[in-house]
């Protein structure tokens, strides 16, 4: 945002807007005095100047909606049956105490949609029922019912049907009907009856006589001042003080639509009462006999079947596309490259785990579960099993190096029993005789099959026979003993290699 | 045929004289220029050549939005429009106007008449806002109003540079744009009235 100081110079007040509005508010001040004035003298009392005004302003609504709905007929070729379907309209409202305003624009809506004078009547009776007792207004009612009628069920979800959008969609709208009946059918008798719904009827009733009052007046006013329409009493308003002595004439008028209403006769009649010479609408109509209505409405009727009928063939010919969809998603499973995957790595060089899985991989893809729970029970069986040969294994590898190492063992003995015999000057060559002594300072384990060797000297040598001990001191290089215990490692049956003999002896070579 | 025309304010009669008689518009813009330019010199002489702050001067790196301290700029935004405002809410409207149009010059201009002693100050992680003070020194603000000089009242408003030239003008420029304005609007009116003007064109 700019930042700006700013100082103003020379400001002075502009009166253009203010003067304007004063002159505007001052012309509707003196326009409305004087009709005011014009009426008021007429009638003596300014409360009947307002009742008056409001007469007026609905019946001018009411003559644009039922304009409106005339047009609709005659656009649609109905323009012949636009009476009997302000009658059925006027007939309605005082049977539903709905009143035309909202009938007008629902009619017109379900005319455009259904193209059928009978069709829209139907939908409309049901539509205030619905109306009634969903307490949503008529007008989306009828919108909603007339798209339902061309096959469009998007807006029926919000009247809590009870079923399901697939249902509603396949529903016929003879179907949907038949539930809209069921579900809501008597709601607006029912409404009716209580207190509200009496008080509406009354209302229906004295808006009809108002609009029926404001159109007498309008009619006198347009007469009085001499135009041909509401245009050119708009231009004469101003001029409406100065025929305020014709204006007298037209309460004996006014009297007449009061009068009739009050003494109980329906609006139509009063109607019929008050514009008997003038140019009421329904005169303005062209009589036509009946039989080229009927003729028109025929027609109209036959479109209709003829356009219902078609939606019948799409909505059938959609579902028969739709069943076709699933055949082919179901037949679109064979080819699934999920599947064809694992039979193809089944029919593959697999083991027996890798078997086991992917069975129960095809069996979770095909959504057999039980099937996938044995394979995998197979699988957890053949885990369990392959834990114990590994022990197994174990076990064996671990008796193997200590057999070995016991064999090793035994021959390191052997010779230090022979280095032994090499440094006390006893003969190897004895040393597979058979003796029973031993030798002193030596703890000799006993390796399988090996014996001591014999005493030449007979057993009092080594002290058996009491003589002292003879103290050996055996010194040996320790590069010799090394390798002679090299030596016999290598000359042994494994691979012959120092690695081979580090594994088994679980060391290593550094 | 003769048409009516009835011009009911200034502005309509001053639009109807740049149509109808351009040189007396021409004329009204330079007599109101001559009066408000005074005031616009003065206003521009009381921009000092330095800034009051030494951090507010201007440096080499960008360091955010709060526009550095620059004199050619606040002078180059001081000046004075002679075309009519807008109306106001209340139905007025200005025939001309001193302006002071630069970010830093409004700062200059106007820093301290809404908080004297500084915004409230809520420090780096306080709330956001352009009506709280988010520096880390919680007297920046104070800091910042005091370095200035005070604040000059005019019957237009307080202010450090074209109000204080306003105060200082006594109301003469003023006086010269009414007069400016009345005459102007006198003479097509009575060219009107003798109909010697013509559309412009």
């Amino acid at each position: 945002m700019a930042i700006v100081e700013e100082i103003k110079v020379a400001s002075k007040f502009d009166a253009k807007g203010f003067k304007q509005a004063e002159s505007a508010a001052a012309k509707l001040n003196k326009s409305i005095t004087n009709l005011g004035k014009a009426v008021g003298i007429t009638f003596a009392a300014r409360q009947i100047v307002n009742f008056g005004k409001s007469t007026a302003q609905a019946f001018i609504a009411d003559q644009k909606a039922a304009s409106m709905l005339s047009n609709t007929l005659k656009n649609l070729g109905l323009q012949l049956s636009a009476p009997s379907v302000e009658a059925y309209i006027q007939s309605l409202e005082k049977a539903t105490g709905v009143v035309d305003d909202q009938l007008r624009p629902a009619m017109q809506t379900l005319l455009q949609v259904t193209g059928s004078v009978i069709n829209s009547q139907k939908i409309l009776a049901q539509s205030i029922e619905v109306s009634r007792a969903t307490g949503i207004d008529l007008t989306t009612v009828a919108q909603d019912l007339g798209q339902a009628f061309v096959g469009n069920t998007r807006g029926l979800r919000k009247y809590s049907l009870g079923l399901t959008q697939a249902e509603l969609k396949a529903a016929s709208f003879a179907d949907i009907q038949a539930r809209l009946t069921k579900l809501f059918g008597g709601a607006n008798e029912a409404y009716l009856n209580t207190y509200a719904g009496q008080m509406e009827r009354l209302g229906v009733a004295a808006g009809e006589a108002k609009e029926t009052i404001g159109k007498g007046l309008v009619d006198a006013l347009i007469t009085l001042s001499g135009s041909k329409g509401i245009d050119g009493l708009v231009s004469k308003m101003n001029t409406v003080a100065q025929t305020t002595s014709n204006i007298i004439g037209s309460i004996s008028r006014f009297i007449a639509v009061t009068g009739g209403f009050l003494s109980g006769k329906s609006a139509a009649e009063v109607k019929a009462q008050v514009f008997g010479k003038g140019p009421a609408v329904n005169n303005i109509i062209p009589s036509i006999s009946s039989a080229v209505r009927t003729d028109q409405e025929k027609k109209a009727e036959i479109a209709a079947l003829a356009r219902s009928k078609q939606l019948t063939t799409e909505k059938t010919k959609q579902l028969a596309l739709d069943k076709a969809k699933a055949s082919l998603a179901k037949a679109q499973a064979n080819f699934d490259i999920t599947k064809i995957n694992l039979a193809a790595a089944l029919k593959g060089k697999v083991s027996e785990d890798e078997k086991n899985r992917l069975m129960a991989l095809q069996a979770i893809e095909n959504g057999n579960g039980e099937e996938a729970l044995k394979w995998i029970a197979k699988i957890d069986a053949a885990r369990a099993q392959a834990a114990t040969d590994e022990e197994a294994r174990q076990k064996a590898l671990h008796d193997s190096i200590m057999a070995r190492l016991a064999i090793l063992n035994t021959a390191i003995q052997q010779k230090q029993m022979a280095l032994l015999a090499i440094g006390t000057g006893i003969p190897e060559s004895i040393s597979t005789a058979s003796s029973s002594g031993g030798v002193a300072g030596y703890s000799m384990g006993g390796g399988a099959g090996y014996e001591l060797p014999t005493n030449p000297y007979g057993s009092s040598y080594y002290g058996a026979t009491g003589r002292d001990p003879m103290p050996v001191t055996v010194v040996l290089d320790s590069n010799v003993v090394t390798n002679a215990v090299r030596s016999v490692f290598l000359g042994d049956s494994l691979s012959g290699s120092q690695a081979a003999i580090d594994r088994n002896v679980g060391t290593f070579s550094v | 045929m003769q048409v009516k025309i009835e011009l009911l304010g200034d502005i309509e009669v001053r639009k109807a004289m740049r149509s109808f008689a351009p040189d007396l518009e021409k004329s009204l813009r330079k007599e109101i220029g001559a009066a408000l330019r005074p005031v616009v010199r003065d206003a521009r002489g009381f921009v000092p050549a330095q800034s009051p702050l030494s951090g507010w001067a201007a440096r080499s790196f960008n360091e955010g939005s709060f526009p550095t301290y620059n004199s050619a700029t606040i002078k180059s935004g001081i000046t004075y429009s002679t075309t009519p405002s807008k109306i106001n809410s209340n139905g007025f409207r200005s025939n001309a106007s001193v302006l002071n149009k630069s970010r830093v010059g409004a700062i200059y201009e106007s820093a301290g008449r809404a908080n004297p002693n500084g915004q409230p100050w809520v420090g780096p992680k306080g709330p956001a806002g352009h009506k709280y003070s988010h520096s880390r020194n919680p007297k920046a603000g104070q800091q910042f109003i005091a370095a200035l000089p005070p604040l000059v009242g005019s019957l237009k408003g307080r202010g450090r540079l074209i109000y204080r030239a306003w105060r200082d003008n006594q109301g003469r420029a003023e006086g010269a744009v009414n007069k400016a304005v009345d005459q102007a609007l006198m003479q097509f009116r009575s060219r009107a009235a003798k109909g010697t003007v013509g559309r412009a064109a």
